[in-house]
């Protein structure tokens, strides 16, 4: 434990010493100290003893060494217990100490070249067919480690990868035991309106069994993408087609996935049109648009990419500098329609002087019929940013809507937030209260929320976030910043200093 | 157990106070919207750049991005360039936003988060100013109305310890759509003209 008040000395003497012009250190540290209300109000269950809170503590520390064209890396992560924010409801963790190296690596970057050996993150055009991230607000890690190179030319783009990537599938996988991806990627550029590019990637699941052929399955993936830009308009179309075999208990399995946009610019008038349809397109590594404004799944319980169509399209409208406005619609469905989905978003901005007032209302409706369950969830939200002398202060007030039918069980309930923030130049201090009245259908029935967070921006490199009080699941936009955070009660302390 | 939390979290934020701010703006290359490859240098060299992170889903970064484009427009050696840092299923909503908002900064685009790690940019919207030399002249964290006086004070200051009374008149390009399609081989010409025109100030004086 004490490494870590060492490690950063270490590496503050080193930059005092390294004072070369062509070598340069620098970092981020990250540290988070949790002081969480685990009571019966969160369905957490008390320790034996009684106890009502639990503290964690995680460190983070990255740091990155760059000398000419060359950059070493490496991210060091202690928790004293994690704070798993996606544990189950009625969990409260793990007690034991977790200490390792998350990342490391290094790169070499020039003008026509960049090469790394280590972690890394990836991407193919819009990621359907490839992309690996890593997203703690999601809970997703599909980075790889392992070789990338990219090389730029005039009009080609080359992109060459081989990785290995963590599996969860305990049930049948060996411990430690990671599946391999690879892929190319070439991209041309025709004109300078037309670009053309094909990819291929392959993936293996590794995997333990006694009476089987083949110890893996495999997934091959081919695709192509064409993209069309001119001034008045744009235009962008991708194709994946995905071929499954050596499956564990099934026969081998195809797959595809298209998506396309159209963007036509007319003076004020911006209007757009979005398509897609996926089928039997495993996720794992890729990223397939939600083509819908609330970006959610077709269905809560719905697998992204198992069998799907959708259109978005959307008009956006700017008469002058002080108005805007935007309305936006579409509508997703299963290839049986025995589930669908539609979202309305509409948004009108109008900047006075020395103010800013915007009216928000969305309309979110999903049916699954199998399932017999319905849901509509309706967001009128305002938003009003203006000066009391020289503090700038945001007041939101939002007020939403459920309305769930259950197998004929219907139930609906309101939330309405109030949101007060105010700051002072880098200091900032932001409240939320939010509350559901006439809730009759889960058990957070007539909930309150309350809480607070107070930040402050030090000496040009640190961060630091004190949040005390209670703060429901979702997207939440405090002081300027927006995150994602679960349920909490409690005190949270964040600070990021960057150097 | 408790206390010794209390304790080294006290002990680790006092020690990272201690450590120096990122002075240098590493220098990088990402893809603009006609999808070419652009480098920060090359901005740095016609004078000041503000580089913005930001991403469609955050509300304060779109409300930020009004005042950049007008701080673009309104000085001549400023450069704003936003860094998008949505993910890449998202950059087509990225480039129309930018597109139909008429917005005359410049707009790279970072889906593998290469620049975000570079930057070490945990939380958006994220600005720096920064120097020709690449020296980081402030860096500020999240985006309140007013926030954009705060950089206007430090870009004034900036021009203001230059031994060159009248900040540099030199032209930043409207577009940058000739230089991009050129792949951006002029940049000996660049420095030659900025070169000349120190000269022809120094000869005024």
């Amino acid at each position: 434990m004490s490494k870590f008040p060492f490690l950063i000395i270490l590496f503050f003497c080193v930059n005092l010493i390294c004072s070369q012009n062509n070598f340069s250190l620098s970092g981020l540290n990250e540290i988070e100290f949790i002081y969480r209300d685990i009571s019966e109000k969160y369905e957490l269950n008390p320790a034996e003893n009684g106890q009502k809170y639990k503290s964690y503590f995680s460190n983070k520390l990255m740091l990155q060494m760059q000398y000419f064209d060359f950059l070493l890396g490496a991210k060091h992560n202690y928790y004293h217990p994690r704070y798993d924010r996606f544990l189950p409801i009625g969990s409260i963790g793990t007690e034991e100490k977790e200490n390792y190296f998350d990342e490391y690596f290094i790169q070499y970057e020039s003008d026509l070249f960049l090469g790394r050996l280590g972690t890394f993150e990836s991407v193919i055009g819009s990621g359907i067919m490839l992309h690996n991230y890593l997203d703690e607000d999601f809970n997703i890690d599909s980075r790889l480690a392992g070789f990338y190179s990219q090389t730029n030319l005039e009009k080609w783009q080359l992109k060459i990868l081989y990785g290995l990537m963590e599996n969860d599938d305990d049930d049948y996988q060996e411990e430690n035991e990671k599946d391999n991806v690879g892929a190319f990627d070439i991209r041309f550029d025709l004109t300078d309106f037309l670009r053309l590019g094909a990819s291929y990637v392959r993936q293996q699941t590794n995997r333990k069994l006694d009476n089987a052929d083949h110890d893996y399955s495999q997934r091959d993936v081919i695709g192509g993408r064409i993209d069309l830009q001119a001034d008045l308009f744009e235009i962008n179309s991708e194709y994946a087609e995905s071929n499954e075999y050596f499956l564990l208990f099934a026969d081998d399995k195809k797959g595809r996935a298209l998506y396309s946009n159209a963007v036509l610019y007319l003076d004020k008038f911006t209007l757009s049109g979005t398509y897609k349809n996926y089928r039997n397109f495993d996720t794992k590594i890729s990223d397939l648009p939600t083509v819908n404004h609330s970006e959610e799944p077709l269905h809560e319980s719905y697998i992204p990419g198992t069998d799907e169509q959708g259109f978005m399209g959307e008009i956006s409208f700017l008469p002058n500098f002080e108005n805007e406005i935007i309305l936006n619609y579409s509508e997703g469905w299963s290839g049986d329609s025995q589930i669908k989905q539609s979202d309305f978003y509409s948004e009108i901005k109008h900047d006075f002087e020395t103010a800013t007032i915007t009216a928000e209302f969305s309309q979110l409706e999903q049916l699954d019929n199998e399932g017999k369950n319905w849901k509509k969830e309706m967001t009128p939200v305002i938003t009003l940013d203006f000066f009391i002398k020289e503090f700038p202060i945001v007041i939101k007030g939002e007020y939403q809507y459920k309305k769930e039918d259950k197998a004929g069980d219907l139930e609906s309930h309101f939330e309405p937030k109030l949101q007060l923030d105010i700051s002072y130049l880098d200091y900032s201090l932001s409240l939320i209260a939010e509350t559901q009245i006439r809730d009759s259908f889960d058990t957070q029935d007539g909930d309150f929320w309350i809480g607070g967070e107070f930040a402050v921006y030090l000496y040009n490199s640190t961060d630091l976030r004190l949040f005390v009080g209670q703060e429901k699941a979702g997207k939440v936009c405090r002081n300027g910043v927006c995150k994602i955070q679960p349920e909490f009660g409690g005190v949270r302390l964040e600070v990021t200093t960057c150097f | 157990m408790f206390i010794k939390k209390i304790i080294l979290t006290g002990m680790i934020v006092i020690l990272t106070l201690f450590i120096s701010a990122l002075e240098k703006a590493p220098d990088f290359k990402l893809e603009n919207m006609k999808g070419k490859q652009v480098k920060l240098s090359h901005f740095l060299e016609e004078g000041l750049v503000i580089l913005d992170f930001w991403a469609t889903w955050c509300v304060p970064c779109k409300k930020a991005l009004p005042e950049l484009n007008r701080i673009h427009q309104e000085y001549d050696s400023v450069n704003v360039v936003t860094v998008c840092t949505d993910k890449p299923r998202k950059t087509d909503k990225a480039k129309s936003f930018i597109k139909s908002n008429k917005y005359k900064f410049k707009t790279l685009f970072d889906p593998g988060k290469k620049v975000r790690n570079l930057y070490k940019v945990t939380n958006i919207p994220r600005t720096f100013l920064i120097a020709p030399d690449g020296t980081i002249l402030y860096d500020h964290l999240g985006y309140n109305k007013g926030d954009e006086k705060h950089l206007e004070e430090e870009i004034r200051k900036w021009f203001a310890h230059q031994t060159i009374e009248d900040p540099l008149k030199i032209n930043k390009s409207e577009d940058l759509s000739e230089d991009e399609e050129d792949g951006l081989d002029n940049d000996d010409d660049d420095i030659n003209d900025q070169e000349d025109e120190i000269e022809q100030v120094e000869s005024n004086e």
